[in-house]
């Protein structure tokens, strides 16, 4: 069931706010916890019921390690602590590896060893990755005495919580179980409810109109065939357009979560800060897909000892957990790649950093304008040259797209400009296939102003937070709610005309 | 009060609504004329603005106003004046094109007579209509020529009884022309063209083919079904469509079959990549039928894809709107003209067209 679907815009998501308002309101709040839990879990099993067997067993097996691990700690048996935490992150992580990586690692197992091994392809079960991470999570926090709540049903939700169950945000147990236990969550609040249909509707519209309206433009080019050569307009095109389609896309559904979220009083973390107004690459990281650097620092970078072993070693945990950061969005090479190239970014940023300290240019504060926009658009294009390998499909159709960015295939425009600029006598034309013409230069054009130019969702929100919801008196409120349910059903209305579309993240 | 603030603010998010889409190019289907002894013919109210965009994000915007005939051309046409007149369904209405980019235009221009040739063209028309169109074009202009285009559909609906359409009836063996009247003047009707002419409504209808319905059938899309192979049963029952066809069609234009085209499209998307191809409503035996018993009576046939094939394999250059709307485009119908051109008046001919105007092509 897909957040921008009818079934669960207009029925799923009322009939459930409904039962937990009305069980809230009668005070019946352990119940009103459960029905949430158990909506979750039927929107979990709505996609494939066969998976709700192993959503349940990760969370009883995680929730009964975490006790054992507790109740040891409590005991001051911490050796026995520390063998429940290793035997269930393992048990964790065999299981992700096996839905996961299996079918990756026998690949390439047999094409080293030039075999045929012949395994059925095992379906990944959506949001695995998601919840694993956050039991990891639980489980060593609970090792290390930071757990305070012990409620199965606060957990059970706290896993299961629909908004984020399937593509996050990566939540942390300390930020949600306390929210879940709280009296405060279980009652009806007008201006949190108009605020989370606010962010609800904003992350449809980055969904179902910037999106998918520029979608059309990414498959041709990643997907074309592997003799036709892409020019140089056809691959910026294509993976400019792509940048774009994966920012408006998570970041829509982030908005989605933290909207759905909201309506029930519960806050989830930020996942998005403006990342393509990042400065540098550390500072993309610090404003892309928030929850899961945090993660990947706190859980990796950290443990693995982070910058504290001198230069080289921090330098190879840079890299070993933006590799591993990479694998954990997919099981293939050209996520390991874009791992790769992540890591090598920061540890160049890193050096370059070091060298500008010992040669005394360390950046100023108040930095200059053009200094600014000439790190930021190296940012920019460092970023958009990984998203090749994050988007193909195989190594060889990075380096197609690649090849024809930096211009081995020519740089010819479209026929249908040689109007506007044959004059000049500088450029080929060519009958460009993988190209949308004008129509895609204005998409691109358009949505590159919306990254660059425009207030983020949070600031968006903010606004009308203070002017309608906070100062404005409350029938103000009321009609802001019915203002955005007409907004909500335009969109699925648009969303429905072209059929329904997935989240990119659905994948990882 | 509270649910009355509600609607409130939902009223006021439909006005605001209403008036950005004021702006853009929201499709405004053709007015269909009260008129209903003269439909197909005169299909549509004249002289009336319309305007027309593909899906949620108006795509390919073109605006414009019928003629003294409601039909989709930049001149009147007269009376008694004998054009050659050119019958289809959407693809020779064409709002998609520019006029210029029509089969019409393209022919009155190989001809020398850009308002000598007709596009009789209405949206949702079949081979029963086109008989219908072609009688009433007799009487109104005695066509010199004729040129229909058939698309897949064509044969398999005219089976089918549609609420102002002509379709086919089995009455003592024979399949007889029948019409099932539409509605008007009703307090429905006046009800459904004044919500009609709200851009919001025609953007959730036209735009997004939003109905009620699916939001409580939950369906996303509403052509997910809308095409079904043909069965063996049905072509019998096309073939003998096909026979019907052909035996009042020139009758109906009141001229001879040489001087009729029949124009046949093809699955172009399975010309660009055989994975893109559809299942076809009409089935492929009654469409061979089509071509080899038209030939046989005289008509001028061009089946279109090996046409399309050849000049797609040249050029790599698209025939339609691809991937949005499989409507022709400019070249698409370019190429129907050329074909047209050379079956009615050019080489195909001999030399010794008989469809000619006095003293020219």
């Amino acid at each position: 069931m897909l957040f921008n679907s009818y079934e669960f815009l207009f029925l799923f998501l009322p009939a459930t706010l409904a039962g937990f308002f009305v069980l809230s309101g009668v005070r019946r709040f352990r119940i009103a916890a459960a029905w949430l839990a158990l909506a979750s879990i039927f929107f979990y099993g709505y996609w494939n019921p066969r998976y709700v067997a192993l959503l349940l067993g990760s969370i009883a097996v995680n929730f009964g390690a975490g006790m054992g691990i507790l109740r040891a700690r409590a005991d001051g048996r911490l050796r026995t602590a520390h063998r429940i935490l290793v035997v269930a992150v393992v048990a964790d992580l065999a299981t992700l590896g096996y839905f996961k990586y299996a079918n990756f690692f026998v690949e390439n197992l047999a094409r080293l060893a030039s075999v045929d091994i012949d395994i059925a392809r095992i379906v990944l079960p959506i949001g695995i990755s998601f919840f694993t991470f956050t039991q990891i999570a639980y489980l060593v926090d609970t090792y290390h005495g930071k757990v305070r709540e012990t409620g199965f049903l606060p957990y059970t939700l706290f896993v299961t919580f629909f908004p984020h169950l399937i593509a996050g945000p990566v939540l942390h147990h300390a930020e949600m179980m306390p929210q879940f236990a709280s009296r405060e969550t279980y009652r009806f609040r007008l201006d949190n409810f108009v605020l989370g249909l606010a962010f609800l509707c904003l992350g449809l519209f980055k969904k179902v109109v910037l999106a998918d309206g520029i979608q059309p433009f990414v498959s041709p080019v990643f997907e074309a065939k592997p003799g036709y050569p892409l020019s140089a307009l056809e691959a910026w095109g294509g993976v400019l357009a792509y940048t774009l389609q994966l920012y408006f896309d998570f970041s829509g559904y982030s908005d989605m979560a933290i909207g759905l979220s909201k309506m029930v009083n519960v806050d989830l973390p930020l996942n998005f800060n403006s990342p393509y107004k990042a400065a540098n690459i550390a500072d993309f990281w610090r404003r892309w897909h928030m929850t899961l650097s945090r993660f990947l620092r706190d859980y990796l970078y950290i443990p693995l000892g982070g910058n504290r072993k001198g230069t080289v070693r921090r330098y190879v945990n840079l890299m070993l957990t933006m590799m591993l950061g990479g694998l954990w969005h997919g099981a293939g090479w050209t996520f390991i790649v874009w791992g790769t190239l992540h890591g090598l970014y920061l540890i160049v940023h890193q050096f370059w950093g070091r060298l500008r300290e010992r040669w005394g240019m360390a950046v100023p504060a108040n930095a200059s304008s053009m200094g600014a926009i000439a790190s930021g658009t190296l940012t920019f294009i460092s970023v958009v040259v990984a998203w090749v390998f994050f988007r193909a499909t195989s190594l060889d159709a990075a380096w197609r797209v690649l090849r024809g960015m930096v211009g081995m295939n020519g740089a010819a425009l479209p026929q249908e400009w040689r109007p506007l600029v044959d004059w000049t006598g500088l450029f080929t034309f060519g009958n460009l296939e993988q190209f949308g013409g004008t129509y895609q230069l204005a998409w691109v054009a358009l949505l590159l102003l919306v990254v660059w130019l425009c207030p983020n969702s949070q600031t968006l929100i903010g606004r009308l937070s203070h002017g309608v919801v906070v100062r404005g008196h409350p029938r103000w409120s009321w009609m802001a709610l019915g203002a955005l349910g007409f907004g909500a059903l335009l969109l699925a209305a648009i969303n429905g005309s072209r059929g329904s579309s997935e989240f990119i993240y659905f994948n990882f | 009060m509270r649910f009355l603030w509600i609607v409130v603010g939902a009223m006021l998010a439909a006005v605001a609504a209403e008036g950005v889409l004021r702006l853009l190019p929201v499709s405004m289907p053709l007015q269909r004329t009260s008129n209903v002894e003269r439909w197909p013919l005169q299909n549509t109210e004249p002289h009336t603005p319309y305007s027309y965009s593909l899906g949620w994000s108006m795509r390919n915007a073109h605006r414009g106003v019928t003629n003294n005939y409601g039909h989709v051309a930049p001149f009147d046409f007269r009376a008694h004046s004998h054009p050659v007149v050119v019958v289809g369904d959407s693809f020779v209405e064409a709002l998609m094109n520019d006029y210029g980019d029509t089969l019409q235009a393209a022919l009155g221009r190989r001809i020398g007579a850009p308002q000598g040739v007709y596009g009789l063209g209405v949206s949702g028309l079949s081979a029963s209509d086109y008989v219908a169109m072609a009688r009433l074009a007799r009487d109104e202009f005695e066509p010199r020529a004729a040129v229909v285009v058939v698309v897949d559909g064509d044969l398999s609906e005219s089976l089918i009884a549609r609420r102002g359409s002509y379709h086919l009836v089995e009455e003592s063996g024979h399949l007889r022309l029948a019409y099932d009247p539409v509605r008007v003047d009703s307090l429905a009707t006046r009800v459904r063209k004044a919500i009609g002419e709200l851009s919001l409504h025609r953007y959730f209808q036209v735009n997004l083919q939003f109905a009620p319905e699916n939001l409580l059938t939950m369906r996303a899309h509403p052509d997910v079904a809308a095409h079904q192979a043909a069965s063996p049963l049905d072509t019998a029952r096309q073939r003998r469509v096909v026979d019907w066809f052909l035996d009042e069609l020139a009758r109906g234009f009141g001229i001879a079959p040489s001087c009729v085209a029949l124009l046949l499209d093809s699955d172009r998307y399975a010309i660009y990549g055989p994975e893109l191809a559809t299942p076809r409503k009409d089935a492929p035996d009654a469409r061979r039928y089509l071509i080899e018993e038209a030939s046989r009576r005289g008509y001028r046939v061009r089946d279109l894809d090996p046409v399309f094939r050849e000049r797609f394999a040249r050029d790599h250059i698209r025939f339609d709107h691809y991937p949005i709307d499989r409507h022709w485009n400019g070249v698409g119908h370019r190429v129907a003209a050329d074909e047209a051109y050379r079956l009615l008046f050019g080489e195909d001919t001999g030399g010794r067209s008989a469809c000619a105007a006095p003293g020219g092509a």
